[in-house]
């Protein structure tokens, strides 16, 4: 009786056990086999909302009154998405859709409306209240209206170089370039979802808290001045497409503190609808990333240098042949013509002299020639707050053994630099001979309620304050006696400018194009308490042989634009 | 003093399993609860409070009062433990008394401020009965007017009851946990396989009348046939295991408990379990029920006589199938939801009732004999 017991009960067990098998290898298929066809599943689940509210910090520029005007911020609308299983009639479904939001992919809305096994599908994003509205009183089966929120850059262009996108890198949606690369930790909102796992950020918050120095969140306050940048994009356009330019960029900055009020570069593109932009190149900034020779602009830094060395002063000078040979090479002013002897300094600026910079060079010496540029830090990255800087490239005046390096160097040939590098230098000539670190960020106001002010210090170049007014007054000279024939002066306000007509070094025969130049231009004004640094430049302008040419009406627009728009008083 | 105590130890092992049971599903319970607390936290605290303090205080008191007390008192009293929960049963059907819990089916009774699915005490009484009947017709139960025509009869009873509310896997458990029981006090097998057939025509044809039935067995048949609708449960749980892989995402890390799982806490619970502890989880859990299950028997199988065997065996199967089921719903493996895991679900009563049976067999275990 008890073994009949036994025996039975154990047959009883062996069901069981066959049966956990059974669920056993149930879940083993589940869990381990087809593992990763649930987790993609459930990742398109879980993507739906995650993307619906995703949020992130506002980049605002500041107008020149304290006004903060949104440049790059979340925009509230709404998305369509089917659940392919209940939509009935795919074909009808398009026809009625489409009335209503006319960019529906027709293929793309048939194929995933055939994907009867999943539950979801997003078809088409960014619409209007209006357009969700029309949609949902359709009452279309399987047809959904969710919302969404995504990046909305008011401006457009303005600026977009500056501030940059937001974009996917797999599932990572991230700043990409500019600023919202730069400050995209500070951007950044955690997906503080309620239907994404809440105990697992109760668990990484108590992590982050105590364990980490997790980035705190804020908003960004830009330097870039909307009216200014709309100013300055306007002329940048206007000279592209007057001589046919391949690039144009130009840099607006306080010489004293690097604020960058204004910066662009053309072509462009609109952050709005980026993935209409063919060549992703267009997305890089050509002030920060590439390096040129910008020529004749680069006369100054060494004639600052050349004064501070006590090798000379603004009368000192020079019997002008036209030109001069160094070590076989042949160096000429710009129209070969000799300007004979008690040719001065101040002439060589005016009239941007090849051959005086060369006797300037002469006197300088190689070491303090390069001493000094290298103290202007064209070597040297800026230090601003955007992403993938590079630096110039100076090597011809490190180590070379060859003359001709230097020489070539003293009118601002055979070296090169990013346009920042160079308006940084620049800057220094007029405030007394400090490197600033240019810089588009003023502060940043964190979700808290703190506010950060970013503040940079500025490292001395070799220059004295003594050397900067002199060659102040030097590029004032050239403003007032040159520049348009001494037509460009104006009579209450200083403004130090020089030009820069620069030959094209051609990668393919080592040599320089002679059918192309790059037009640069510099200037700062009231020359003596600069307010505001300029510096513009174009690649290959068309039918224009000079920068005085190509740039002094536009720099003398932005300059007039400035003083009367920040009604700065006349200086003299 | 005609129910004295011996003097033997209670088996140890069988309380470590057990041990090991409550603790994961306790943690498990407030992991799975933790989707609740987003969705309200009144209704997270008054859970906890119902599965801590009812279920467990209260089980843990059950299982203290039952251990004490002499298995015997259970088959004297037998008759009137299953006309009082049948009675309990037919409660859920008194207006104001019984609810539907915002479901469908009316399997609850609201007692001011908490409520219960009499149908977990049905099944106890069902058990204790049945042992009894059995124990008490011993070598009869090769006559089939003394084993297979009461089975019929009792199951005959509570289906009516349970088909009215309508509770169809209850009435599938207590189904096998009777004809198991009947099948270990040593019926003719025919007869088992009689009844089974029987069963299984009966349920087709309930299924083949029952609109809520036929949409799981089509739900079944094909998972993703309407995700949203009645294979959602199905899918989402799913999702949940296949999320969990090899090692899981990590304790009360479960993506698919808040807002996807339909009763984390409850009817899904293993699927919580499988997402957080994954296969190597899973594995384990199913492995502890099957140890339960094998020294439950062997318990039973040493017990002093047929009435406790027989009452040993009644509440490891149904325990044991309980949980299997339950799983097996989760998988998608049977064409069931809603069936609670013993010692992890969501009810106070039902826990209670789980550890007040565990007494039983405790006290069982301690008067094993071992000479055989």
């Amino acid at each position: 009786m008890k073994s009949s017991f036994i025996f039975r009960s154990r047959i009883i067990l062996v069901c069981i056990i066959i049966f956990s098998l059974v669920l056993i290898t149930k879940l083993f298929l589940v869990q381990i086999v087809h593992r990763s066809a649930y987790e993609e599943v459930a990742l398109r689940q879980y993507a739906t909302p995650s993307s619906d509210i995703f949020e992130r910090g506002t980049i605002y520029f500041e107008r020149k009154d304290g006004q903060l005007i949104s440049a790059a911020t979340q925009t509230l609308g709404y998305k369509l998405a089917i659940y392919p299983a209940k939509v009935a009639n795919a074909e009808d479904t398009y026809q009625k859709l489409s009335k209503i939001i006319p960019n529906t992919d027709y293929t793309a809305f048939i194929a995933k409306a055939a994907k009867k096994d999943d539950p979801y599908e997003d078809i088409v994003g960014h619409l209007s209240k209006e357009q969700a509205d029309n949609v949902s009183l359709l009452k279309l089966p399987g047809v959904n209206i969710f919302k969404e929120k995504w990046r909305f850059y008011p401006g457009d262009q303005l600026a977009s170089h500056t501030l940059g996108i937001v974009a996917y890198k797999g599932n990572d949606l991230s700043g990409r370039y500019g600023l919202e690369r730069q400050y995209d930790p500070i951007l950044t909102r955690d997906a503080n979802n309620p239907y994404v796992n809440f105990f697992a950020e109760v668990f990484s918050n108590i992590n982050d808290t105590f364990f980490k120095n997790k980035t705190r969140e804020g908003d960004v306050v830009s330097t870039i001045e909307p009216l200014v940048q709309e100013f300055l994009d306007k002329k940048l356009t206007e000279v592209k497409e007057k001589y046919n330019v391949d690039s144009i960029g130009g840099i607006i900055m306080n010489p004293t503190d690097g604020s960058i009020y204004a910066m662009g570069v053309k072509p462009d593109f609109n952050p709005n609808d980026f993935s209409q932009v063919k060549d992703v190149s267009v997305f890089g900034n050509p002030l920060i990333e590439h390096v040129l020779e910008f020529g004749s602009v680069v006369k100054p830094l060494v004639m600052a240098g050349a004064l501070d060395a006590g090798v000379l002063t603004a009368n000192t000078t020079y019997n002008d042949k036209g030109e001069v040979t160094i070590e076989k090479h042949q160096i000429y002013n710009f129209d070969k013509k000799a300007r004979g002897p008690g040719t001065s300094m101040q002439d060589v600026l005016n009239q941007s002299l090849n051959t005086g910079m060369v006797f300037v060079e002469e006197k300088l010496g190689r070491k303090n020639l390069r001493d000094y540029l290298l103290a202007y830090g064209l070597k040297d990255k800026t230090g601003i707050d955007l992403p993938n800087e590079t630096s110039g490239l100076v090597s011809g005046i490190l180590n070379s053994p060859r003359e001709i390096e230097y020489a070539n160097a003293a009118f601002g040939q055979g070296i090169a630099f990013t346009p920042m590098e160079l308006i940084r230098a620049l800057a220094s000539l007029s405030n007394g001979g400090n490197l600033v670190v240019p810089h588009v960020v003023k502060e940043i106001r964190y979700d808290d309620g703190t506010t950060k002010e970013m503040t940079y210090p500025t490292t001395p170049t070799k220059i004295s304050k003594a050397t900067s007014q002199e060659i102040t007054r030097m590029l004032v000279t050239v403003m007032d006696k040159s520049l348009k024939g001494g037509l460009a002066k104006m009579d209450h306000y200083s403004v130090a400018v020089k030009t820069g007509t620069a030959q094209v070094a051609d990668n393919t025969t080592g040599g320089y194009y002679k059918d192309r130049n790059n037009h640069s231009f510099f200037g700062y004004f009231p020359a003596y308490d600069p307010k505001f640094i300029v510096f513009l430049y174009a690649i290959n302008p068309k039918g224009v042989p000079y920068a005085s040419q190509t740039w002094a009406d536009p720099f003398l627009d932005i300059t007039k634009f400035l003083l009367n728009y920040y009604e700065v008083p006349p200086d003299r | 003093m005609k129910y004295h105590q011996t003097g033997k130890r209670i088996d140890k092992f069988f309380l470590v399993v057990l041990f090991i049971l409550i603790s994961l599903g306790m943690v498990m319970f407030v992991s799975a609860s933790l989707g609740l607390l987003v969705k309200s936290p009144k209704i997270f605290y008054s859970v906890l409070f119902n599965q801590i303090f009812l279920g467990l205080g209260l089980g843990l008191i059950g299982m203290y009062f039952t251990f004490k007390l002499n298995y015997k008192f259970w088959r004297q009293y037998s008759l009137y433990i299953l006309i009082a929960t049948v009675f309990l049963t037919l409660a859920v059907f008194i207006p104001h008394v019984g609810t539907n819990q915002g479901t469908g089916a009316v399997r609850w009774i609201r007692l001011g401020f908490f409520s219960f699915q009499p149908v977990e005490f049905l099944k106890f009484g069902f058990i204790i009965y049945f042992a009894a009947w059995l124990s008490w017709a011993k070598t009869r139960v090769q006559d089939f007017k003394f084993s297979m025509l009461p089975l019929v009869i009792l199951l005959g009873l509570i289906a009516v009851i349970l088909f009215k509310q309508p509770d169809t896997k209850s009435f599938i458990l207590i189904s096998i946990t009777g004809l198991s029981m009947l099948f270990i006090s040593g019926v003719p097998v025919k007869y088992i396989l009689g009844v089974g057939a029987g069963a299984v025509v009966v349920l087709a044809l309930l299924v083949y009348s029952t609109p809520y039935l036929q949409a799981r067995v089509k739900t079944f048949i094909d998972p993703s046939n309407d995700p949203r609708g009645s294979a959602f449960q199905i899918q989402q749980s799913l999702i949940a295991l296949g999320g969990g892989g090899i090692f899981g995402r990590g304790l009360g890390q479960s993506i698919q408990k808040f807002s996807y799982l339909p009763e984390p806490q409850g009817d899904s619970i293993f699927a919580v379990l499988g997402e957080e502890l994954g296969f190597v989880g899973v594995f384990a859990t199913i492995t502890l029920y099957i140890l339960f299950a094998l020294r439950g028997f062997r318990i039973a199988n040493h017990s002093p006589d047929l009435f406790s065997r027989l009452l040993v065996s009644g509440i490891v199967i149904l325990i044991t199938m309980q949980s299997f089921m339950h799983i097996a719903s989760v998988t998608g493996v049977f064409p069931l939801t809603g069936v609670p895991l013993p010692f992890m679900s969501h009810g106070g009563t039902s826990l209670m009732i789980y550890l007040t049976a565990m007494g039983v067999v405790l006290q069982i275990s301690k008067l094993q004999q071992h000479n055989t």
